[in-house]
């Protein structure tokens, strides 16, 4: 097999395999005939069992008050847990940006933590500011919720073209630095800081990219922006929750079981978080095995990342452009 | 050489799978799953021909979703009720653009509804209920051409089902030989595939709740 094709093989290879790990996320279509809508109908059997439970649990606390709590932080938690099973906009960011850019997995499952719990403190601040603070209606309160979800979606758009033009920028970068002409030309101009993991990377025939050429240009500005992005988001449920709980005179009750709920979310989020660093660091792992030089791997790893990028922007837009236009719903109005 | 075939190998599969990933992202639904529940009851209204005139509901809401649409209904009695008939008729005008959330089909093709005037509201155990009775425009025999009809909000914002083991209720002159089937929704992945298809063009997800929708089949011999 000519060298120069199977270079191409190899640098196709990454996003290939990164795609192909990622499609169990991106929830719905795209797998097996039935597979997925039947765990879906499944997670929406036991979301609305919940859902009924909670409702009775929150009945419970107004009745016999603190006794019934606990039965209301473990259902809330519960719910959360099954709640973000289901296919949604803050998995489909975390999910990708992990896919393409992060490979740390202890900062990964952090930051869909963070995200959750972010989720569900905006929820609790806009009930307090609108409803506690400012007196207004719960229609009222619920608008200002999807103002806030449009201003989250925005946010997805930017940290989107954030990441397509740090990962562009460098892959320019790469590029110029590193004509690609031949293959038993040794590596240089890369002026990364080297670590013990790659000493061989001046032998010719390095086995891997290195821990910079992995990690992508990460600055606090994308994680603070990716966080913000999912997090100022009220998950409309919680929203739902805690003004029932107002209503019911049982304003702290709504409180801690929104907060029990974004742990729930949170777990079942890490979960995803984790599953999406290990598909990368196998993707990554597999494509080190090959016959190739670390260059174009870190190449691939960079076209991965703007590609990466482009999913997130595309999903911001689509969704800021779909909060734009859709009517509020009939029943909330 | 085994290595370089695996590659080729992932390789065609990947790049399916990696335009799939890109183009489910691009119709990622806003609101992907209900946040609201509504337990539904279903009364077919014939005329003295056996023609379906209407289709009278019930929709009992979940306790979260009547703590917020009752927010401020209280006091005596006469008012409270003043105040859900208040509530019931706003939420009914804004339902009307979208047919009540109501599908009706006469050998597959849809059927005009008309506009519910017949409704009435009340509290039950902490859940708010809303009967209402939506007319189809002209009368259809469930004889002539097959006749079924379906109950879902097309957002999936609220997920609308009758309850286990519930049965579809007749009223009207000749109701005896007529019955309902409750079929439950049978999301294939294709049809989800399809809705979000659709979707791309017009509003995200509007399709969405269709798929995940309970289909009543009326008959009548």
């Amino acid at each position: 097999m000519p060298v120069a094709r199977r270079n191409l093989l190899v640098a196709a290879a990454v996003p290939v395999l990164a795609a192909g790990l990622a499609l169990p996320f991106f929830a719905l279509p795209e797998s097996g005939p039935g597979f997925w809508s039947g765990l879906m109908l499944e997670i929406q059997t036991v979301q609305r069992d919940l859902h009924r439970q909670l409702a009775a649990a929150m009945q419970a606390v107004q009745a016999e008050g603190a006794a019934a709590a606990w039965a209301l932080a473990v259902l809330s938690f519960l719910y959360g847990v099954f709640h973000a099973a289901g296919p949604g906009h803050g998995k489909v960011v975390m999910s990708t940006y992990l896919l393409t850019q992060e490979s740390h997995l202890r900062r990964g499952v952090a930051l869909s933590l963070v995200a959750s719990l972010a989720q569900g403190a905006t929820a609790i601040l806009i009930v307090e500011a609108t409803v506690g603070l400012l007196g207004l209606t719960f229609r009222r309160a619920d608008a200002t919720a999807s103002a806030f979800e449009a201003a989250s979606y925005g946010l997805v758009a930017l940290v989107g073209a954030i990441l397509v033009v740090t990962r562009a920028r460098r892959l320019h970068a790469r590029l110029k630095q590193v004509p690609v002409v031949s293959d038993h030309e040794p590596r240089h101009g890369h002026d990364h800081q080297h670590g013990h993991d790659e000493a061989c990377s001046h032998c010719g025939h390095a086995h891997g990219p290195t821990r910079s050429d992995v990690e992508g240009p990460v600055s606090v500005r994308t994680l603070v922006g990716l966080i913000l992005s999912i997090g100022i988001r009220p998950c409309s449920g919680a929203v739902i929750v805690l003004l029932a709980a107002h209503a019911m005179g049982l304003r702290w009750a709504g409180v801690g079981a929104v907060l029990a709920m974004s742990l729930g979310t949170g777990l079942t989020v890490s979960l995803l978080a984790a599953l999406s660093v290990y598909a990368r660091k196998a993707s990554l792992r597999l494509a080190a095995i090959l016959p190739d030089r670390a260059t174009r791997i870190a190449t691939a790893i960079d076209v991965v990342g703007v590609a990466g990028g482009v999913v997130i922007l595309v999903a911001g837009a689509v969704l800021l452009q779909s909060a734009w236009v859709t009517p509020a719903h009939p029943l909330l109005r | 050489m085994t290595r370089s075939t695996i590659t080729i190998d992932s390789l065609k599969g990947g790049f399916l799978a990696l335009l799939f990933m890109l183009a489910g992202a691009s119709g990622v639904p806003a609101v992907a799953h209900p946040h609201a529940w509504i337990d539904l009851r279903s009364t077919v209204v014939l005329d003295a021909q056996g023609r379906v005139v209407a289709i009278e509901q019930q929709w009992l809401f979940d306790v979260f979703y009547t703590a917020f649409a009752t927010k401020g209904v209280s006091g005596a009695a006469g008012t409270r009720a003043e105040a859900l008939k208040a509530l019931a008729r706003s939420n009914l005008q804004n339902l009307r653009s979208y047919d009540y959330f109501t599908e009706v089909r006469s050998g597959g093709a849809k059927v005009a509804l008309g506009t519910v005037s017949e409704f009435e509201s009340g509290l039950r155990k902490g859940r708010l209920w809303l009967r209402f009775v939506v007319p189809l425009a002209t009368p259809v025999d469930p004889n002539e051409r097959a006749f079924a009809f379906a109950v879902f909000d097309p957002t999936y914002y609220v997920e609308i089902l009758h309850l286990r083991g519930d049965v579809v209720a007749f009223r009207g002159a000749r109701t005896g030989g007529c019955s309902g089937r409750i079929v439950p929704p049978n999301p294939t992945t294709e049809a989800v595939l399809l809705a979000q298809a659709m979707d791309r063009d017009a509003t995200p997800d509007t399709t969405l709740g269709s798929v995940f929708a309970e289909r009543v089949e009326v008959t009548c011999r």
